[in-house]
């Protein structure tokens, strides 16, 4: 931006010559003198760098393809049908489904994730850094791999209890983690001023450490709440119906119709909905400690002779999310025998599941990096909302951006409905704001200075790229491309529609089998899913770690 | 029996003896500073005070009740005994008003009382409902006060609160504090490890080292008559000589000094930089180096004898380095006991 607009002015051109630093040099001290007002600080950067710029703007775009195809699905369909497909007694069903199915499982979630993480964190509980593994660890069971193993240990088990039991043990973890997290990051001092202040140790509970935990629990539970929008496997299994049951139902039966549009519609409203409740709750206030005092541990509270009653918690919330799973598992992997090891499908399903998980991370990953690098290096409105673009999207669910993906394919490009760069593209558009978050937070930690350093100890300004940046930003990265991928292996609806014709991933050719109720057969898949998911665990459980500064 | 008595007090975190039977008295209305290096254990000897935690073994009383015998201790939140932490620790999901109001939730007039206790830590009241992240360092030492004080403690205790604002507002925050204090004829402790601070803060002061009371005292008898050279060199700069007492004179490489004691015999002796003074008559030496540091300057000189002393002279007219000086002394040498 300097350059180009200085490169009237005679001073630049005697500069010229010197190279770059002489340059940046003479305009920091000609500067002032020049008679046309400088840009905003807030554009400025940006401008610097058109071509990461187009790239991010090109991605967001890309990414606003399912919202955009919702919206003008709705005005192709006109008013009067809209009206007729979105306000009948079914939609107004899978609504209280879904608010119902929210009310019970958020407050359920919460409270047992604050019970587990206080006893594991607070508390003098025996192991507790094993249950802290133990209360990460259901999150390696696939959310529709716990309907299949409830489903298949109680046959009785249905509906919204049904649902709820199993969405609670599979979903707490995402709640359990934040709330660790927040708890170690806690200063020990706040606790200790609110007990001189004649506040008993329930109370300080009540009024310090819980409103401290607000920013994790509305960020668990958002993660929570959208899951439970998305999920699909998991409550066809438990026979609960929800909007992304409903529209996969639709789609099988006429795909491209206006109802599932129109469903798909009301989900991806319901979806923003969740988006803007939890901004609203979660509210500006800063919830981070002041000041930088070394924190002091603060002593774990004694259980005293209450600790096997407490021992139940974590036990038990064990026994039921993990327990069941792999007895389950464990039972009709027995029953099967060798002969579920059919090797001529299971080959093909995790060589394909291999291929989309590694592309579509690597590809997800690659198309984050303007966007993340814009959001560290170059924070400005514009990044911003092109940052906003690509939560939104990453907040639809499979559903939707697979009927999405279906219907455009179809009418505009019928080359590649049920291709592989279709599907990879879907993969892309849903999984964008993890590898998002982990580049960005890889990205802070090298902070140009560094690059200016190098620079100040002679390497030049690409060496010092590679030399620092890439070298600090990489873990990060790796661990951004290792939960996509993880995220892709265990996809399951949009997977369902969009993969070619013929091919299965671990994740369908699981399903399908469990849809001929042949549950041993499907054994197999699920328990090479469970392997796979296993260190994207591990990752969570250590990243939540090391977040804390431990 | 003091207002608040420690007696025997010890505290171990694993093989490290933080506090090492530690006994002191604070009288009722009385400031204490405990002064001491990082790592003495006065931070512990707080918190076990505040409540935070308990003692392995001793006693701790206040006013005639008892607060903790060995590990069985009353628990923080019944002891009525107020802290402001090091950085305020205020409650970052609160506004100031909720702040200072947190411990006196329910209570008739409270909004009055949050009015007043603003007043009192000269606190503007348009902050009533800032957020304290939105607050300077200063306001949030002075919420942090408010909302220890609210609750009239029988005993409040200060945690390095000034360390964390720079230097002028420091002497001015402390002055402040100390003032209200009195006015309130409220017992405190302060913990710091900066001897100025305590110096000018209390009415008594223990220096800590190690787990240990070095030595408790008025800040005058600590400056003047340390009990030890640590002490001595901790509660500001000394000059540590050694000398032979006889008759009330001691010989010395700065020539004879007179001291406060019938003592005979090698001994050891103190004098503050401040007593020695460069002059026409006396010890003569060489000056080496001067740091010049406007008003005033630290002047390094040697003596024939090889002594080399750090002197703070007056930035107008000081020597230049290489300049032949005299060297007095002014008033007497402490003389530690052997």
């Amino acid at each position: 931006m300097h350059l180009t607009k200085q490169k009237s002015l005679p001073f630049v051109l005697l500069a010229r010559p010197r190279g770059p630093a002489g340059v940046a040099g003479r305009l920091g001290v000609l500067l002032p003198h020049r008679k046309e007002p400088l840009p905003s600080p807030a554009d400025r950067p940006l401008m610097r760098h058109p071509w990461i710029v187009s790239l991010a703007v090109l991605v967001s775009l890309a990414a606003l393809l399912p919202l955009g195809f919702v919206v003008v699905a709705a005005m192709q369909a006109g008013w009067s049908t809209v009206e007729a497909l979105v306000f009948r007694p079914r939609v107004g069903e899978l609504l209280r489904n879904t608010v119902l199915l929210l009310a019970c499982t958020l407050p359920l979630c919460a409270a047992l994730a604050l019970a587990l993480a206080w006893l594991t964190e607070r508390s003098d509980l025996p192991g507790a850094r094993v249950w802290s593994w133990l209360a990460v660890a259901p999150l390696a069971v696939p959310a529709f791999v716990h309907g299949y193993a409830w489903v298949t240990l109680a046959p009785g088990l249905h509906g919204l209890p049904g649902a709820v039991l199993v969405a609670v043990l599979a979903y707490t973890p995402f709640l359990y983690l934040p709330i660790v997290a927040a708890l170690r990051r806690c200063d020990p001092a706040l606790e200790d001023s609110a007990a001189s202040l004649g506040l008993p140790p329930w109370q300080v509970w009540w009024r310090v450490v819980l409103p401290q935990m607000r920013l994790a629990l509305c960020g668990g539970g958002l993660l929570i709440g959208l899951h439970l929008l998305a999920e699909y496997g998991l409550f066809v299994m438990i026979r609960f119906d929800t909007f992304t049951t409903a529209i996969m139902d639709q789609f099988q039966s006429a795909y491209d119709s206006a109802a599932a549009n129109m469903l798909a519609a009301v989900l991806a409203l319901c979806c923003l909905a969740l988006l803007a409740g939890e901004s609203r709750l979660r509210g500006t206030a800063r919830a981070a400690r002041l000041g930088g005092g070394a924190p002091r541990p603060s002593p774990p509270a004694r259980l005293g002779a209450a600790w096997a009653c407490w021992l139940a918690v974590p036990g038990l919330y064990t026994l039921l999310a993990l327990g069941v799973p792999l007895v389950t598992l464990g039972r009709w992997l027995l029953a099967g025998g060798e002969s579920i090891w059919r090797w001529s499908e299971i080959g093909p399903a995790l060589t394909s599941t291999l291929l989309f998980a590694g592309l579509g991370a690597l590809l997800t990953t690659l198309a984050a990096v303007p966007m993340a690098w814009l959001a560290v290096r170059a924070a400005s409105r514009l990044s911003r909302v092109l940052e906003g673009c690509n939560y939104i999207t990453g907040c639809l669910p499979g559903v939707v951006v697979g009927l999405a993906l279906v219907t455009l394919t179809v009418h505009l490009a019928r080359p590649l409905y049920q291709s592989v760069a279709t599907i990879i593209f879907a993969y892309a558009l849903l999984y964008l704001p993890r590898a998002m978050l982990s580049l960005r937070a890889s990205l802070a930690q090298a902070p140009p200075e560094l690059e200016h350093a190098a620079a100040s100890l002679g390497r030049s300004p690409g060496a010092a790229l590679w030399a620092v940046t890439m070298r600090l930003a990489a873990p990060g990265a790796a661990a951004g491309i290792a939960l996509v991928a993880l995220g892709i292996a265990n996809e399951l609806p949009a997977t369902q529609m969009l993969a070619p014709n013929g091919t299965q991933t671990l994740a369908t050719a699981f399903w399908a089998y469990t849809g001929e109720i042949d549950y041993a057969a499907a054994a197999p898949y699920a328990l090479l899913m469970i392997v796979f998911s296993l260190p994207m665990t591990w990752l969570l459980h250590s990243q939540s770690r090391r977040i804390a500064g431990r | 029996m003091s207002y608040l008595q420690l007696d025997a007090v010890s505290r171990s975190y694993g093989a490290v003896r933080a506090l090492d039977g530690v006994t002191l008295g604070v009288e009722q209305g009385s400031r204490t500073a405990i002064v001491g290096p990082s790592g003495s254990g006065k931070t512990t000897l707080l918190r076990l005070v505040a409540g935070f935690e308990a003692p392995d073994a001793g006693r701790i009383t206040l006013a005639g009740g008892t607060l903790a015998d060995g590990p069985v201790a009353s628990p923080a939140h019944r002891r009525g005994v107020g802290v402001v932490m090091q950085d305020g620790a205020l409650f970052p999901h609160l506004d100031v008003a909720g702040n200072i109001g947190f411990g006196i939730n329910g209570e008739p007039r409270r909004a009055e009382r949050i009015a007043e206790l603003m007043r009192m830590v000269e606190l503007d009241p348009a902050l009533h409902s800032r957020r304290p992240d939105a607050l300077s360092g200063g306001q949030q030492q002075r919420v942090a006060l408010a909302r220890a004080l609210a609750r009239r403690p029988r005993l409040i205790l200060l945690d390095e609160p000034f360390s964390a604002l720079d230097t002028g507002l420091r002497a001015s925050t402390r002055k402040a504090v100390a003032d209200l204090l009195s006015a309130a004829g409220i017992t405190s402790i302060l913990v710091t490890h900066d001897q100025a601070e305590a110096l000018s803060f209390a009415d008594q002061v223990a220096v800590m080292d190690a787990g240990r009371l070095l030595q408790v005292g008025t800040p005058r008898a600590l400056y003047e008559h340390p009990a030890t050279p640590m002490v001595a060199s901790f509660v500001g700069d000394a000059i540590l000589l050694d000398a032979t007492l006889a008759a009330g004179i001691a010989s010395t490489k700065l020539g004879p000094v007179p001291v406060a004691t019938a003592a005979t015999g090698p001994g050891r002796l103190m004098l503050r930089p401040e007593q020695v003074h460069l002059g026409e008559a006396g010890v003569p030496a060489e000056v080496t180096e001067v740091e010049f540091a406007g008003g005033a300057c630290l002047v390094t000189v040697r003596l024939a004898c090889g002594l080399s002393l750090a002197l703070r002279q007056p930035g107008l007219g000081a020597p230049a380095p290489g300049a032949r000086v005299h060297i007095g002394v002014t008033g007497a040498a402490h003389v530690f006991a052997a």
